[in-house]
């Protein structure tokens, strides 16, 4: 693609970005185009992506077993296939990483991948072999998005990775947390760095981020990356026992993973939610999250009521 | 690192199924390794049982063997990928099995405090259990037969048939080689209790059966009276 195309189109999309996201709380539930899977903005260059993103945390550490390798590229083929884009990893996961550069072979490097991955170790200079270990595991010459791993060593390591932006070696930056841990750390670097992405626990069970970082995040011009969906399964293993609500058509959802994922994203300042799965079923149903009519902020205020009654 | 800020959860970065299949490539891949551990079992479980003096170390290098083994092949090279603690685990496996070598293997057993109980008392049932009924729990969880953890090759029934062989002998130094096979019942034990394996208060039970027999002697006052 003509280079100058794409710096048009993102100092286009970035002019966009510079609109907040404000449809999605003007009164009455907004809609994704067309069928088309919502996307966002990266605040920071005004870059599209999904706003359904997948994890690799438990569900892509399988190994070298070839029969779950399979099964994995099954789901990697469902999540493009949806429209999928961000991709998010780290050298903590065990062998995830591996996995996930084997099946995108597997697909031919598929159009649309957005990678990110993290860097996680208390040394600085291992740091950069890590990094270089991840590019190597992944397939890539250079990964879109890399973030320093629940915090360790982040002076060291931003060090490096703003180095490495500048450099044009990776693409954009991130700090990372999860299970709300350093919140408060957190916000501090997000005021002081220039980051790109901030990632931590948002969904409709845990909305500490709602008070501080969240606001932050749009003030600041951070993407905000939401893990834990699903609170780690919990979530969905307590709400799915319940019918769906009545509203739950108003946004076009049929399963209660669609409606715990249309929550995260609508939310102004996030930008897009990740969550994992090792099954082609689930992904689908995930990816339609992405579709369809978005709850406002009276519903989402409703939302997070009636889950927190039942 | 910061390792207080890591919960059990974080340690544990692989599903139930990932972990079943662990054992089903394991015991596939190294064919016939887990028969001969087993089969180096038995011969521990009838040395053990029946002999005496010198022979006695028989069943402790056996065993030392494979902890060496489960060590460097399991935890380093299977397990570890997946989770990055088994390094730790497979340098804890490996100085278990020197440790069993040189304090039960290299060292005459002597002494009228040293040796074997004539009544080998719980430890010989727990070895059995180890042996014979331990690798059979995985049926429970329904997996299949080659992907059954057995002694030898695999950790938890070696972690609990060495802590049934120490219950056999009175040895000075019996407290240190109890260490890492105690901790690897609970490790082991809370591993599968994330994992939702429902078979998992079997390894921490064992270690509480353990330490009971141990301690009994003490508490009844038996141990002022021998």
């Amino acid at each position: 693609m003509d280079r100058s195309c794409v710096s048009s189109r993102r100092a286009f999309l970035a002019a966009l970005a510079v609109v907040p996201l404000s449809f999605l709380t003007l009164p009455g539930n907004s809609r994704a185009e067309d069928g088309q899977p919502l996307v966002k903005s990266i605040p920071s260059t005004g870059e599209p992506l999904p706003v359904i993103g997948m994890g690799t945390w438990i569900t892509f550490n399988v190994g070298d077993d070839p029969v779950a390798r399979d099964v994995r590229t099954d789901v990697l083929r469902a999540f493009f296939a949806a429209g999928g884009g961000m991709i998010d990893s780290s050298p903590m996961y065990g062998t995830a990483e591996a996995v996930v550069g084997s099946c995108l072979a597997r697909l031919d490097r598929p159009k649309g991948l957005f990678s990110a991955t993290k860097v996680w170790t208390s040394s600085t200079a291992e740091g950069l072999e890590q990094i270089a270990a991840s590019e190597r595991l992944w397939g890539l010459p250079r990964l879109d998005l890399l973030q320093v791993h629940n915090l360790v060593n982040w002076k060291g390591h931003l060090e490096t990775l703003s180095a490495m932006k500048a450099d044009g070696k990776v693409r954009y930056i991130g700090v990372t947390t999860s299970h709300g841990r350093r919140h408060p750390e957190l916000a501090r670097i997000m005021e002081t760095h220039p980051i790109d992405f901030v990632q931590l626990t948002y969904n409709i069970e845990d909305r500490e981020a709602e008070a501080r970082l969240l606001p932050l995040a749009a003030e600041r011009g951070i993407a905000v990356i939401a893990n834990r969906p699903f609170q780690g399964g919990s979530l969905i293993d307590r709400v799915k026992r319940h019918p769906l609500p009545g509203w739950a058509r108003e946004i076009d959802c049929t399963d209660w993973s669609q409606i715990l994922l249309k929550f995260i994203v609508s939310h102004p300042a996030v930008t897009c939610a990740i969550p994992a799965t090792s099954q082609v079923d689930h992904m689908v149903e995930n990816m339609a999250s992405a579709r369809g009519a978005m709850p406002d902020a009276a519903l989402r205020r409703r939302m997070a009521a009636d889950v927190a009654a039942l | 690192m910061d390792l207080l800020s890591y919960s059990l959860v974080d340690l544990i970065p692989f599903s139930r199924e990932t972990y079943f299949r662990l054992f089903e490539r394991y015991n596939i891949g190294l064919w016939p390794a887990p028969i001969i551990g087993l089969a180096m079992g038995l011969t521990a479980l009838f040395t053990a049982r029946r002999a005496g003096g010198r022979m006695l170390r028989t069943p402790f290098l056996l065993t030392a063997v494979c902890w060496v083994w489960v060590g460097w092949v399991f935890q380093v090279h299977w397990y570890a990928p997946l989770s990055w603690p088994g390094i730790y685990f497979g340098i804890g496996f490996v100085l278990q099995g020197v440790l069993m070598g040189v304090v039960l293997g290299w060292r005459p057993l002597s002494g009228s405090r040293e040796g074997t109980d004539r009544d080998p008392g719980p430890g010989i049932w727990i070895l059995v259990f180890a042996l014979a009924l331990q690798p059979l729990l995985g049926l429970l969880s329904d997996r299949p037969w080659y992907g059954l953890e057995v002694f030898g090759s695999a950790p938890d029934p070696t972690a609990i048939a060495t802590l049934g062989l120490l219950l056999m002998i009175h040895h000075p130094l019996r407290w240190l080689l109890s260490i890492i096979p105690l901790a690897w019942c609970l490790i082991s034990g809370a591993t599968l209790w994330v994992l939702s394996v429902p078979t998992w208060p079997v390894m921490p039970l064992a270690a509480a059966l353990y330490l009971g027999v141990v301690v009994w002697p003490w508490v009844s006052g038996r141990s002022r009276l021998e």
